[in-house]
């Protein structure tokens, strides 16, 4: 054992005594996505997201009350009139607020609001040029969910924590009526036009799955 | 807590939906057609058409499902499209500019869309050809008028004993009756527009009991409406049917034979008769409507050609695909003239405002080329003066504006695009970055739309037409899939 690493070890402790009541998680879940429209990209109606989310803690009357902000990813694809590639991505910001009530020592049911920025991108592909737009909305969501807290340490601030939950997504409409390639460069160059595709309502039902370490 | 996950999952699965089909089934868009301000595709499985104009987004405009054929309604920004299903056949009109579209309901599955020259008027017919109709058995002899003014639709059963029509020809608007005939391979039906609920006229060209393979192939009215003249198969005469009022406000009938020369190629309306060209007797013959022999006038021919074309009132050029020589003919005084190709004409373009035919020359070993034919008329002659463009390539497509003063053309696979005045013939061009399939003028605008091929889900590009600046040119590509996300919100 080398002697950095022993001083690491030896840090570990005090750091956790006095590290910030912050909790880290990253999680897996998916928007449920019930417009009809959504066909086109997908073959079912869930976009799996994937996510990490920064928090922090601070008690309150009754449980614990954590504000925190997170980043969101998912994308999903399907063959368009078994001739083009339709691709949608979905990215955000996500500022939220979850209230926790201990029900037992490993049982943390929660509530979740959270507001944010969503921003979408729709490309279309065939034998000619990609063919996209990014469109931005704003969104808010509720949840409610459940924590299984595995504590670590002697104090238990420390703790390791399954997250399940399911909640509603509203989200503005996304508007995709001008997609269109890379314009071409130089003085002669023949423009493209714009592809009105139309709009999209990625609002639904929200699931997630998610592992989260608190300090 | 079991209850409450247990319902969330019961919510999460009732949200799994199946993809719909609309979007995994392959799209084969109807031919691209034009008005004067825009291109229309129309594309069946999305129920959709789409309207496209330069410089403008791309406008979806939904239809009754199951579109089948569509045409511009002459001279008007109006498209007509036979669609709906078995229980519920659906004629659509669609108004190009505004983008709005009415569905008729029409008494029949049909298949073939017929206008009266002046847009008024569409008779629907079953195409024997048709390979896409769901029916098991169809009576060809139905049919179905529509009123493209009032929507009016009336049902119209001809009862002949052929098979199927062939050709529908209608006639000028009289005071008091239009007459429409509609050609079969056993004869003609005919009957008046304006008062579709009388009976057709039914009009047989081959004798009860004959086994003789004659039919109609071509059929013209008479300018005033009197007379219909048929160019039928196996016949050296023309057909001139007087087209009479009975008593009881009927249609009366009585059918001549009008002998010319031999071996009839094709026939034209003409002052005072017909125009017959014989390819066999190498002539051709004014014919009286009555049969009189005395006025009928006769032009010899120095080689056979096939087709006539009136490029005014009284003046006719003869021609032939893949013939070496053009023959115009004066009725007016009985002028003639000759002139020769330097190589195998084929399918002419005709500019009767600037008295001009555009022939396309094969390329035998040498260039391709354009031969332009000029018809002057001058105090002692008629002389068809020939004017030659050579091109790069055998020419792919063609067209020529409203006011056929300009000729837009492009060769097989070639990307560039040349405009030609046709009054002065002076030449411009400008290179695009995909082969031109086709090539429509939007009269409106005075652009081109330039038809690139191998895209099922469209590719064109508009440009301003004469331009020859790339920089002022606009593509769009795949535009079937133009309100692709609204397709289910709508239905």
């Amino acid at each position: 054992m080398t002697r950095a690493t022993v001083l690491a070890l030896l840090a570990v402790p005090a750091l956790a005594a006095a590290a910030p009541p912050i909790s880290i998680s990253t999680s897996v879940g998916a928007q449920v996505v019930t417009e009809r429209s959504y066909d086109l990209v997908d073959q079912d109606d869930h976009l799996t997201l994937w996510r990490v989310d920064a928090g922090w803690r601070f008690p309150v009357a009754r449980g614990e009350l954590e504000a925190s902000l997170g980043v969101f990813t998912g994308g999903t694809e399907a063959t368009l009139h078994e001739r083009t590639n339709a691709q949608l991505w979905l990215r955000g910001l996500e500022a939220a607020a979850v209230w926790r009530y201990p029900l037992a020592r490993v049982i943390e049911p929660y509530a979740r609001l959270g507001a944010g920025l969503d921003w979408s991108s729709l490309s279309l592909r065939n034998q000619g040029p990609t063919i996209s737009q990014t469109a931005l909305g704003l969104f808010a969501t509720a949840a409610l969910g459940t924590q299984l807290v595995a504590r670590l340490g002697e104090n238990g601030q420390r703790a390791l924590v399954l997250d399940l939950g399911v909640g509603y997504a509203w989200r503005q409409r996304h508007d995709y009526r001008e997609l269109r390639p890379e314009q071409p460069t130089g003085a002669d160059a023949i423009a493209f036009s714009s592809l009105p595709a139309g709009t999209l309502n990625l609002s639904g039902i929200t699931y997630r799955v998610g592992l989260a370490l608190r300090f | 807590m079991m209850r409450r996950s247990l319902l969330a999952i019961l919510i999460i699965a009732s949200a799994c939906g199946g993809r719909d089909p609309i979007y995994s089934q392959p799209l084969t868009p109807l031919p691209l057609l034009a008005t004067d301000s825009a291109l229309v595709q129309v594309i069946p499985q999305t129920a959709r058409a789409v309207r496209l104009r330069p410089g403008e987004s791309p406008l979806p405009i939904k239809l009754s499902p199951g579109a089948r054929v569509a045409a511009r309604v002459p001279g008007s920004e109006q498209l007509a499209v036979l669609g709906g299903t078995l229980k519920a056949p659906r004629l659509d009109l669609v108004d190009v500019q505004s983008g709005a579209a009415v569905a008729l309901e029409i008494p029949g599955l049909f298949d073939a869309l017929h206008f009266s020259p002046d847009g008024k008027l569409v008779l629907l017919t079953h195409s024997p050809e048709a390979k896409s109709t769901p029916l098991a058995a169809r009576n060809l002899n139905e049919t179905a008028l529509v009123d493209l003014a009032s929507h009016a639709v009336s049902r119209i059963q001809l009862e002949t004993e052929s098979l199927a029509p062939r050709q529908v020809v209608f006639g000028p608007e009289e005071p008091d009756r239009r007459l429409v005939a509609v050609a079969f391979e056993r004869g003609v039906a005919i009957f008046d527009a304006l008062h579709p609920d009388r009976p057709a006229r039914r009009i047989p060209i081959r004798p009860a009991g004959s086994v003789e393979e004659t039919s109609v192939r071509e059929a013209i009215f008479s300018s005033d409406g009197q007379y219909l003249f048929l160019h039928a198969s196996q016949l050296d005469d023309v057909i001139v049917i007087e087209l009479g009022h009975a008593a009881g406000a009927g249609l009366s009938a009585s059918i001549n034979f009008v002998a010319g020369g031999s071996g009839l190629s094709d026939i034209e309306r003409a002052p005072g008769g017909v125009l017959a060209l014989y390819s066999g007797s190498k002539e051709a013959w004014l014919l009286d409507p009555r049969g009189l022999a005395d006025t009928a006038r006769r032009l010899p021919l120095t080689e056979a050609l096939t087709q006539v074309r009136a490029l005014e009132d009284e003046l006719f050029l003869f021609y032939g695909t893949g013939s070496r020589l053009v023959t115009a003919w004066d009725l007016s005084d009985g002028k003639s003239g000759v002139a020769t190709f330097d190589g195998p004409s084929e399918v002419p373009s005709f500019s009767e405002p600037l008295l001009k035919a555009v022939f396309p020359l094969t390329a035998t070993g040498g260039r391709a080329a354009l031969s332009i034919v000029t018809l002057e008329k001058d105090a002692s002659r008629l002389r068809p003066r020939l004017q030659s463009l050579q091109l790069a390539r055998p020419t792919g497509a063609v067209t020529l504006d409203a006011r056929k003063e300009r000729m837009f053309l492009a060769g097989q696979g070639d990307a560039t695009v040349v405009n030609v005045d046709l009054g002065t013939l002076l030449i411009s061009q400008v290179t695009l970055d995909a082969a031109a399939q086709t090539v429509f003028h939007l009269a409106e605008q005075d652009w081109l739309a330039i038809v690139h091929p191998d895209a099922p889900l469209g590719d064109l590009t508009f440009i301003p037409a004469g331009s020859r600046e790339r920089a002022d040119a606009l593509r769009l590509q795949n535009f079937a899939l133009a309100g692709e996300l609204d397709l289910l919100e709508e239905r």
